[in-house]
């Protein structure tokens, strides 16, 4: 099969790979099609739920029917007699076998003790949290046996919102800490107080988010395998980060990594959710090493629905010279990240003050940011992750100050939007921008987006009937998370083995929820051999045949992971090399490797194929070979040089190395009658450097933008009095339809990553907080004069219609 | 110890099966149990569609019937989906990156056949609507959309190039 020449991928400012010195670009940048494809097509790929094995007992979990109590006697005498009941389990049971959960950042970073079970041993912290496991033959023997188990409760005042967590003197979310306070961050920049008297205009703000939930098709799955004999435990499930989640069972149990095999199976999408610290991937292990049988965990949707994020308010104000330029910028951030669980999900509410003031130059910052604890269930991950609110403030806030500075919100962009030669720049959180390229980025999307069109619309539409609204907005998307101290310790690991028939295997630590990383890694290892990329094969997703790392969080599969793979398959290039130039009597430098070949540069006649040089390698190892290092296999770790731990002169640290950012136009349409929202019409430009898999980057950029979507119109977790999950299904949860939604049209702006070797950045959650913020500006702009008032997202319809009224009044 | 259980008999992918199944089982807990994997569980609520079947020929969420409520009738999943249309359909969702994760392809898939079975030129509102029962939370339904697109238009063309001959 001849490789063809390499395509153009996208506009923008360099050919892809310019700079990137992995040999032909035959394949990066080119849209193939996805690994393994004809299985998903077939439906032959197997999720965790399809690898549940007969006579796997099953699970079902008693969940804390109140928000904040303390556990009395539970009584499981009834459930444990019910048909097909093996066990029922309480914390107390799990305590005496067990250690608690890891918290995924340090312990001693908390107000106060964290020792997490997995079944609540003492203390009900939220409504849904497990209490008491029914272990059965059937999934419905389980379920039925559930209502058997009784619990007393004591009561204790829960705290279900933020401003009573702060109130002095209020009700505690956990008994035992002093503070609902879990962390503070005070981000400062400049001289605020000057700078704001000195301003020709100011505005100020309020904006608060409702809780969002990521909401994967598939559910939460986890099967556990306790190997007696053998001491061992094999656990397979819906996780992206299966050497961490080792890294939680070896602690809980009290057992060797080596003594546990984590494996993940493709996941039926994550979008946050499948991070380490899940109590029942700690519960499952248990149960199977105590009842020494398999044992699985299959979440319901309703389940599913407890993972919650978000919620949070924004109280800032915006200062502008008489020349449009934004001299200062404040704003103070109240989250309520729930209870604390041993995952990672509230980390988003400490994110998010990072990321201002996005991709404007602005001299004078200040953000405060507070995250308290409340008796609502823990955040868990969510694409995102804290930088869609960030982003959507900072637009809100760039419209405001445009209508007191009586100019458009396109040209006070343009004028405070960080030029390209300013990178790398500082942003007063220590986060270091990498690259980027704004201006001409919103250039090309007034060349994608028809905005004198719209606003003919705009004003020929009947204001009293549908209000057509326009919106514009960035996007800013650190990624590549690595903090300090915690597992998410930013750095990830590929071998990469060349086999004796000359095909070659990458094993990695990245993870593949679905997004497509396994293809444009395989991409980029065959350009560095000059092969296929279907003689690159990706294993992932299993801890004794994967090296360690992270696994799949905040886009950095092919950044980490794919950049690991081409340090390591270089190296065994130059081995390979070493042996070709002696087969061809040349110097390895002279040496060209492309479409299955090993040629001299100068001579294309004298070559040899790439298989023929390994297999010499493999054949004659004390002849020809003799001086080449084996195995060929090499394991390389990647850290980004565009992070730094240690703090610089303002105590600050760089814990994301890459910044993707995109811009977006939309234009919405509001029944007055209805409040009903309708987007009709999307464009956006979107820059993550160096483009790997076209067609894998937009399908989840527009995944993204869908998500964005719902997440301002329709997505929100709502809680009863009591701090129940109303929303706990898709009927009252509601996730966009294909009629809800536009086709979304989208253009390539390439700045390559100067710190990344091929020039990457991170791909697959950004274009999130873009679409949340232009559809909100969108509205704010239907709204007319009166869109000033928007001030909570999303916009159901119970919030708009006053918000309607206001405007028509 | 009284479980309701029933003898099912059905025909499943072109097999004729039988399994002594719990009473409360749904279709999709039942045929899941018969080895169908390639129907996907996603809420059990009737909602996601990740669950699609064809129950005598008819798009049905699985989740939906009751296993009892199959005896004696023929169900094709995705596996057992295949045609001129089915393989068409396959082939453009391959093309056209009509899935991510995948978890609601099958029941992507077995609408899209059974869209274009009944109706050969669908407009995108067309296609839109027919699969607005099945929630995909990864691609925002473009790439699913264009690939059912694709599918109509090689399949129009491939139609078009058989009726010629009487056309001129």
């Amino acid at each position: 099969m001849a490789i063809p020449e390499q395509e153009s991928a996208a506009n923008g400012t360099g050919p892809a790979l310019s700079h990137a010195g992995v040999g032909t670009a035959a394949w990066v940048g080119r849209d193939i099609p996805r690994k393994d494809a004809d299985r998903f097509v077939l439906g032959h790929i197997d999720y965790t739920a399809d690898m549940i094995a007969p006579g796997t007992l099953r699970v079902a979990i008693v969940r804390s029917s109140h928000a904040h109590a303390r556990i009395g006697r539970i009584d499981t005498a009834a459930a444990s007699a019910a048909p097909g009941v093996v066990a029922v389990f309480t914390g107390a049971d799990v305590r005496a076998c067990s250690a608690p959960m890891p918290t995924r950042v340090p312990r001693e970073r908390f107000p106060g003790p964290v020792d997490i079970w997995c079944l609540a041993a003492d203390e009900v912290l939220y409504v849904g949290q497990p209490i008491a496991a029914v272990v059965a033959t059937s999934l419905n023997d389980a379920e039925a046996a559930k209502s058997l188990v009784e619990i007393d409760y004591d009561m204790l005042e829960p705290v279900l919102d933020a401003a009573a967590a702060l109130a002095p003197g209020g009700a505690l979310a956990r008994a035992d800490w002093p503070t609902n306070v879990v962390a503070r961050d005070t981000i400062r920049q400049g001289d605020l107080d000057r700078a704001f008297q000195a301003a020709f205009r100011t505005v100020g703000g309020e904006i608060s988010f409702g809780s969002g939930t990521s909401a994967p098709m598939e559910p939460r799955c986890y099967i556990a395998d306790w190997d007696d004999r053998a001491s061992h435990l094999t656990l397979h499930g819906t996780l992206q980060q299966p050497h961490p989640t080792r890294w939680m069972l070896a602690q809980v149990l009290g057992l060797r990594e080596a003594q546990i095999r984590v494996v993940a199976p493709p996941a039926g999408g994550t979008f946050g959710l499948k991070m380490v610290g899940h109590p029942e991937e700690a519960l499952v292990a248990i149960l199977s090493r105590e009842l020494k049988r398999p044992v699985a965990f299959l979440e319901s949707r309703e389940e599913c629905f407890l993972a919650n994020a978000r919620e949070q308010t924004h109280r800032f104000e915006i200062a502008a010279d008489a020349q449009g330029r934004i001299i200062a910028f404040r704003n103070t951030i109240v989250a309520d990240v729930g209870a604390i669980g041993a995952g990672g999900g509230w980390v988003m509410a400490m994110v998010t003050p990072t990321v201002f003031p996005t991709v404007y130059d602005v001299p004078n910052v200040a953000v405060d940011a507070v995250a308290v604890t409340t008796n609502k269930p823990p955040w868990q991950g969510i694409r995102g992750y804290g930088k869609e609110t960030a982003n959507l403030v900072m637009e809100r806030a760039v419209e405001l100050i445009a209508v007191e500075l009586g100019m458009s919100s396109i040209e006070v962009r343009r004028r405070n939007l960080l030029p390209k030669q300013a990178f790398p720049h500082r942003l007063p959180s220590g986060l270091n921008l990498d690259s980027g390229d704004y201006a001409p980025a919103l250039d090309q999307l007034l060349d994608l987006f028809p905005l004198d069109e719209w606003r003919q619309r705009q004003q020929d539409a009947d204001s009293n009937d549908k209000r057509i609204g326009i919106g514009f907005a960035f996007d800013l998307t650190p990624e590549g998370a690595s903090f300090p101290g915690s597992m998410q310790a930013g750095f990830e690991t590929s071998t990469v083995t060349v086999d004796p028939t000359g095909t070659v295997r990458v094993a990695t630590s990245v993870t593949s929820p679905g997004g497509g990383n396994e293809t444009g890694i395989a991409q980029i290892v065959a350009d560095v051999f000059g092969l296929l990329p279907d003689d690159v094969t990706i294993i992932q997703g299993d801890t004794d045949i994967t090296p360690f790392g992270t696994g799949n969080t905040s886009s950095r599969s092919l950044m980490f992971g794919g950049a690991a793979a081409v340090l390591a398959a270089r190296e065994l290039k130059s081995r390979v090399a070493a042996c070709a130039a002696t087969l061809l009597q040349a110097e390895p430098g002279e040496l060209v490797f492309a479409q299955g070949r090993i040629c001299v540069d100068a001579d294309a006649d004298r070559s040899v194929p790439f298989k023929q040089a390994v297999s010499t390698i493999y054949t004659h190892a004390y002849s020809i070979a003799a001086d080449i290092e084996l195995p060929l296999q090499v394991i390389k770790t990647y850290r980004s040089p565009n992070i730094r731990h240690v703090p610089d002169e303002f105590g600050r640290i760089s814990a994301y190395p890459s910044f993707p950012y995109s811009v977006h136009a939309a234009a919405i349409e509001i029944d007055v009658a209805t409040a009903q929202v309708r987007v009709l019409d999307y464009a956006a430009i979107h820059d993550c450097g160096v483009v790997v898999n076209p067609g894998l980057v937009e399908g989840q950029f527009r995944g993204a933008v869908a998500m964005g979507i719902g997440a301002a119109l329709w997505e929100e977790l709502l809680y009863d009095e009591s701090g129940a999950t109303r929303t706990n299904r898709f009927k009252s949860y509601v996730l966009p339809r294909a009629p809800d939604l536009p086709r979304i049209r989208m253009g390539h702006r390439v700045t390559p990553s100067p710190f990344q070797p091929l020039g990457t950045k991170g791909a697959g959650e950004s274009g999130f907080g873009g679409a949340m913020s232009v559809i909100t500006n969108a509205i704010a702009d239907a709204l007319g004069e009166h869109g000033r008032h928007v001030n909570r997202v999303p916009f159901k319809p119970d919030r708009l219609l006053p918000l309607l009224a206001g405007a028509l009044s | 110890m009284s479980r309701p259980s029933i003898d099912l008999a059905l025909r499943l992918d072109h097999r004729d099966v039988v399994a002594h199944v719990d009473g409360r089982a749904l279709l999709i807990e039942a045929i899941r149990d018969l080895g169908a994997r390639s129907a996907r569980i996603g809420c059990l609520t009737g909602d996601c569609g990740a669950c699609t079947v064809l129950l005598d020929g008819q798009p049905v969420k699985s989740c939906l019937v009751l296993a009892a409520a199959a005896d004696g009738r023929e169900v094709v999943t995705l596996e057992g989906s295949a045609s001129a249309i089915a393989e068409t359909v396959r082939r453009a969702f391959i093309a056209k990156k009509g899935f991510q994760c995948g978890y609601c392809t099958s029941g992507m898939i077995l609408v899209a056949i059974d869209l274009l079975e009944a109706f050969a030129t669908p407009t995108e509102a067309d296609i839109r609507s027919a699969i607005s029962g099945n929630l995909c939370r990864c691609t925002g339904y473009d790439d699913i959309v264009s690939a059912i697109a694709d599918a109509a238009e090689q399949l129009s063309a491939k139609a078009a190039t058989r009726e010629s001959p009487e056309i001129f």
